[in-house]
């Protein structure tokens, strides 16, 4: 319950006025000296029970009344009966949750447009000059308010019916939040709150606690109300990937993709159509039938797209047709290249005897074709010795691969050692969205490592610890740990084929302390140095990705590959080496490993490039509500604007932001999925209108797919009242929208006590006199 | 002097005049009827004559006529002795003016004074509260008047009403019949009161209880917060008068009633004496009732 003119609640201190009456009459008496005294003894024995029990009942009543008639003034309401004070104007304030689950079909309407209606028939009721505003809430946007003038219904609804999904999921919190902020700084004394949803639990789940206590506090001074905009659980399929059936995409071809199908849905979902499209070319559109799709199955629909021109290239795959249309589109860039340059930096390089280079089995695996086909494959190594990586070599390569590489010079050790430019040109090339993978050996030591590229420079996945050799058994790989790692390399868990992963000893590995990875990855990463005071909170995004995997184990579960994302680039630590290094003299066995030497180890570095190769689209790819950061590679002088995918809407995104030693383009929280476009133009040059031209932006802008953020429809379970009530801890009012349950002003009516309490008043007065009367003693 | 002879209040009750209702024993011939026969004026009766009577009152001319003997009877008038007990405790000082109780039980004990000698009776004082005050033997002379009336202007209250132990004590005192005049507000214990009563009754006296009692006495119209003062103990009693009327008007009746059943019981006049009222219209009221029901 809450008081409508709570400062009349003051008045309640009258309920003090018949002590103070009774009081000040007790103290005014006369005296009279008095004969009869037997009888009037007599008579107060008799009576003086019974008279103060009369006297303290009609004081309590008095007082009551007193009491009673404050509360009356203060217009009490009820926070559990519906509707608002008595015909007042009401502030009332809507969060509307935005993610795209709202836009299922719920029968004839789509949510939101139940939840349009009930909140224009909620405006339409209200008493007049209420206020409303709307507060969106989907993921962790920063809510929008509107309109602007709060006092304006007509603006109040068309600001309703502008309201579309985003791709985002549901997380009310940050709506409610902003809710609260827009009441408090409401003037009316009836305060509203109405919350439109489709109940979904992802909602409640998110940030439980902190929308827990908002609501708490919210409703001591307002109504809250929950609109259900959604009473059945849609059919629902989703795309949740495009994986290209080659490694590694080439301008020409005509490429498999893979597209990922998934029932999200309770019931099975019939005749569905996937189709995929290459830069939106319809009429190359190649689609397929899925007869059944069965409750939560996900099933890969090959379909092929036909990549003309290298660079990249936007795929973009939708299935249908379902109740849920805001996840049935999928939009990935991909980048088409002639081949994949990679740098081989040996750390044991060997001219004279090439075998016992490091990199020797390494560069067989990378190019295992023949010489004449060489200058045409896909891969196109280059293996330098370690004393002769410079920054330079760096430029053009994708992919860096440092083996057996000492970091530091070691007494009587005789392996060339990386220079400190080469070492450190490595940070901004893997920033910038490359990829480094390191391969252990006799020179790695965990020292200098764990020094340079891991304190120093951030780039080591992992800190590392001394080797660890194997007594008389060899460790072997586990095959079933890479189903732990990311997708690209389940396929050696799954197939048969790649069962010679089993084959595979190693004698000899740098042991990973997998358990500070873990601690550092709990703590919020510290500026590298004081010059770099926003970089923390860049690099934040990419932590929440889970940028650090275990590729695969061994069987004693120390980790033997590991991989960390940072920022737009990978790195990969094998914790073994690529070569044998020389065998034991007893017995034959490798002193490391002999990984290299087994068949399996050519499709892993087949996997580990495709994967590689494709991850530096990573920042082309993204989902929606994530940050974009971009990182130029050149034109870091030029400015920036953002074509939203609808090509009506842009932004302008500025000129890049230095932060440490790299530049960076960052657009937050892209809502919307779909393809967006940046386009550059250099200062002084660029456009100065607002809208920019889309044609030529989807010509020329560097495309960035955002895709609808899936965990929405992954689990499109609603609350019940009662799993509300329960999530909350208290029992809001609960609307259904469409079903004709919405208030009307009688029962707004309903809701104040200020007629009750004054009723109760007079029957309290009438008891009194009545009692006062019968006692026979009014004063 | 006070005077305490109203001319108005003698003027009406001397009319009346106090005669006593039932015999009484006096010592000179007067007004009242004697129960000692056979020595008067007055014949009565014929009885047998049965050895021992006094030859001397055998009706010859009855033997003559009747050949038997037979004694003729007489019944002798003689005076009687009023005593009057005025009650002086201390609650008897309530009321004002012309209703204080005690000044109104003055004026009525100097009236009955007047009146008793005035018809040749004779008159005892004994003031009371908790023990005996001024007493005053009986007597006829109309000086005695003069004294009855110092007497009572002297007196002062000092103590609480406790009647019913000195009522006995009169009793065991007086051998002669008389008629006995009870003035007080009778704030007493009843059954101690009507015990004195009956001892009185027992020795052949006619009593007369006038009950003095204040208009506030019998209504009790306080209003507003009241401190009561008892006026015969160290007490006080702080209440809402209007509150407790009722019952106090309840317990006042009962014991009204006690009272009035008692004295009726033992055959003795009650008068209720209402303070607000003039004295001549109870005085006459009471008079004229009692000539009313005078046994002849």
């Amino acid at each position: 319950m809450t008081f409508l003119t709570p400062f009349m609640l003051i008045g309640a201190l009258a309920a003090g006025i018949p002590v103070v009456i009774h009081l000040f009459f007790r103290s005014r008496y006369r005296t009279v000296p008095w004969a009869a005294m037997k009888f009037l003894l007599t008579s107060v024995e008799q009576t003086s029970r019974r008279l103060k029990f009369q006297e303290m009942l009609l004081l309590l009543l008095r007082m009551t009344v007193l009491a009673m008639l404050a509360f009356a003034f203060a217009r009490p309401i009820s926070t559990v009966v519906r509707g608002s004070g008595r015909g007042d104007a009401v502030d009332a304030v809507f969060v509307f949750d935005l993610s795209y689950s709202m836009g299922a079909q719920d029968g004839a309407k789509a949510r939101l447009q139940k939840a349009k209606d009930e909140a224009i028939k909620i405006i339409d009721e209200l008493p007049p000059h209420s206020t409303v505003q709307i507060v969106t809430a989907a993921g962790k946007t920063k809510p929008e308010v509107h309109p602007r003038s709060p006092a304006n219904l007509d603006q109040a609804r068309t600001a309703v019916q502008n309201l579309d999904v985003f791709h985002l999921v549901t997380d009310l919190s940050a709506g409610v939040i902003k809710a609260k902020e827009v009441l408090d700084n409401g003037q009316a004394a009836n305060k509203e709150l109405y919350v439109f949803s489709d109940m979904q639990k992802m909602g409640f789940d998110a940030e439980a606690e902190k929308l827990k206590a908002m609501l708490t506090v919210i409703k001591e001074k307002s109504l809250v109300h929950f609109v259900r905009c959604g009473t059945h659980n849609p059919k629902n399929v989703s795309i949740v990937g495009i994986t290209p059936q080659t490694g590694v995409p080439r301008p020409g071809e005509r490429v498999g993709f893979a597209v990922l199908v998934k029932n999200t849905s309770r019931e099975t979902v019939e005749n569905l159509t996937v189709s995929l499209t290459v830069d939106g070319d319809e009429k190359n559109r190649e689609t397929a039938k899925i007869e059944s799709l069965g409750k939560g199955e996900t099933r890969a629909v090959t379909l092929d797209g036909k990549l003309e021109k290298a660079g990249l290239r936007v795929l973009t795959a939708r299935v249908g047709p379902d109740e849920l249309e805001a996840d049935n589109r999928f939009d990935h860039v991909i980048l088409v290249r002639e081949q994949v340059n990679i740098l081989v930096v040996d750390g044991n390089y060997s001219e004279k005897d090439p075998e016992k280079a490091s990199s020797f089995y390494l560069m067989h695996a990378l190019l295992p074709v023949s010489e004449a086909a060489r200058a045409t494959y896909k891969y196109n190594p280059r293996v330098i010795p370690a004393r002769l990586a410079s920054p330079m070599l760096l430029k053009n390569q994708d992919v860096c691969i440092l083996v057996n590489c000492s970091l530091q010079a070691k007494l009587g050790s005789r392996a060339d050692v990386l220079q400190n430019d080469f070492v450190e040109a490595l940070d901004p090339f893997v920033r910038k969205g490359k990829a480094l993978m390191v391969f252990s050996g006799d020179n790695v030591r965990p020292e200098p490592y764990n020094k340079v590229l891991g304190k120093k420079l951030g780039l080591l996945p992992m800190p590392l610890k001394d080797p660890v050799k194997a007594d008389k058994q060899p460790l072997r790989i586990n095959r079933t740990s890479f189903g732990a790692g990311p997708p690209a390399y389940w396929i050696f868990k799954d197939e048969k084929f790649y069962e010679n992963f089993n084959n595979v000893e190693v004698w000899q590995h740098v042991e990973l302390d997998e358990a500070a990875a873990e601690r550092e990855k709990d703590k919020k990463p510290a500026p590298k140095n004081e010059d770099e005071p926003g970089e923390p909170e860049k690099k934040s995004k990419t932590d929440d990705e889970n940028p650090l995997s275990v590729i695969v184990r061994l069987n004693n579960g120390k980790p033997l590959v590991v991989s960390r994302k940072i920022d737009a680039g990978e790195v990969h630590f094998i914790a073994t080496a690529a070569h044998p290094e020389g065998r034991d003299e007893k017995t034959a066995n490798p002193n490391w490993s002999d990984f290299v030497t087994e068949i399996a180890f050519i499709p892993y570095m087949d996997v580990s490039i495709n994967h590689l190769a494709n991850g530096q689209t990573q920042t082309y790819n993204l989902v929606a509500g994530q940050t974009l950061s971009w990182y130029p590679a050149d034109k870091q002088d030029y400015v920036y604007d953002l074509v939203y995918p609808d090509g009506k809407k842009s932004t302008r995104l500025g000129v890049p932001e230095k932060i440490g030693k790299r530049v960076v383009i960052t657009a937050p929280d892209l809502p919307q999925a779909g393809i967006y476009r940046m386009t550059v133009n250099p200062r002084g040059n660029e456009s100065t209108g607002e809208v920019i031209d889309a044609g030529a932006a989807a010509k020329t802008g560097i495309p960035i797919a955002v895709i609808p953020d899936l965990r929405e429809s992954d689990d499109l379970t609603s609350l019940s009242e009662a799993e509300i009530d329960a999530k909350l801890g208290f029992t809001p009012i609960h609307i259904v929208a469409g079903e004709g349950l919405v208030f009307t002003g009688a029962d707004r009516l309903n809701r104040e006590w200020t007629v009750w309490a004054l009723l109760a008043v007079l029957a309290l007065v009438l008891f009194e006199v009545a009692l006062a009367w019968w006692c026979g003693r009014a004063w | 002097m006070a005077n305490y002879l109203h001319p108005d209040v003698i003027a009406k009750a001397q009319a009346l005049g106090v005669k006593a209702r039932t015999l009484v024993e006096g010592l000179r011939v007067g007004d009242h009827r004697s129960p000692y026969r056979g020595f008067s004026v007055e014949f009565v009766q014929h009885r047998e004559y049965v050895p021992g009577d006094d030859i001397r009152h055998i009706d010859w001319k009855s033997y003559g006529r009747s050949d038997r003997y037979t004694i003729k009877q007489y019944e002798q008038e003689t005076n009687f002795t009023a005593h009057l007990m005025v009650d002086a405790s201390r609650s008897m000082l309530y009321g004002e003016g012309d209703t204080n109780k005690l000044e109104y039980a003055k004026v009525l004990t100097a009236a009955l004074t007047y009146l008793i000698i005035l018809q040749r009776d004779s008159v005892a004082l004994d003031v009371f509260d908790a023990g005996w005050g001024e007493r005053l033997p009986a007597s006829g002379q109309m000086g005695h008047v003069h004294k009855i009336l110092e007497t009572l202007e002297s007196v002062q209250p000092k103590d609480k009403n406790a009647m019913g132990p000195l009522i006995h004590d009169l009793a065991s005192q007086v051998r002669r019949r008389g008629l006995f005049f009870l003035i007080s507000d009778c704030f007493d214990d009843v059954e101690s009161i009507l015990g004195g009563l009956q001892h009185l009754r027992f020795g052949g006296h006619e009593v007369i209880v006038f009950h003095i009692l204040h208009p506030d006495e019998m209504d009790f119209p306080f209003n507003g917060m009241v401190k009561f003062d008892a006026m015969e103990e160290r007490m006080h009693l702080m209440t809402r008068p209007q509150l407790v009327r009722p019952t106090y008007l309840r317990a006042l009746k009962k014991y009204l009633e006690d009272l009035q059943q008692g004295c009726e019981r033992n055959r003795c006049d009650y008068v209720q004496v209402n303070t607000g009222r003039p004295l001549a219209e109870t005085l006459t009221e009471y008079l004229a009732r009692r000539l009313r029901t005078r046994v002849v």
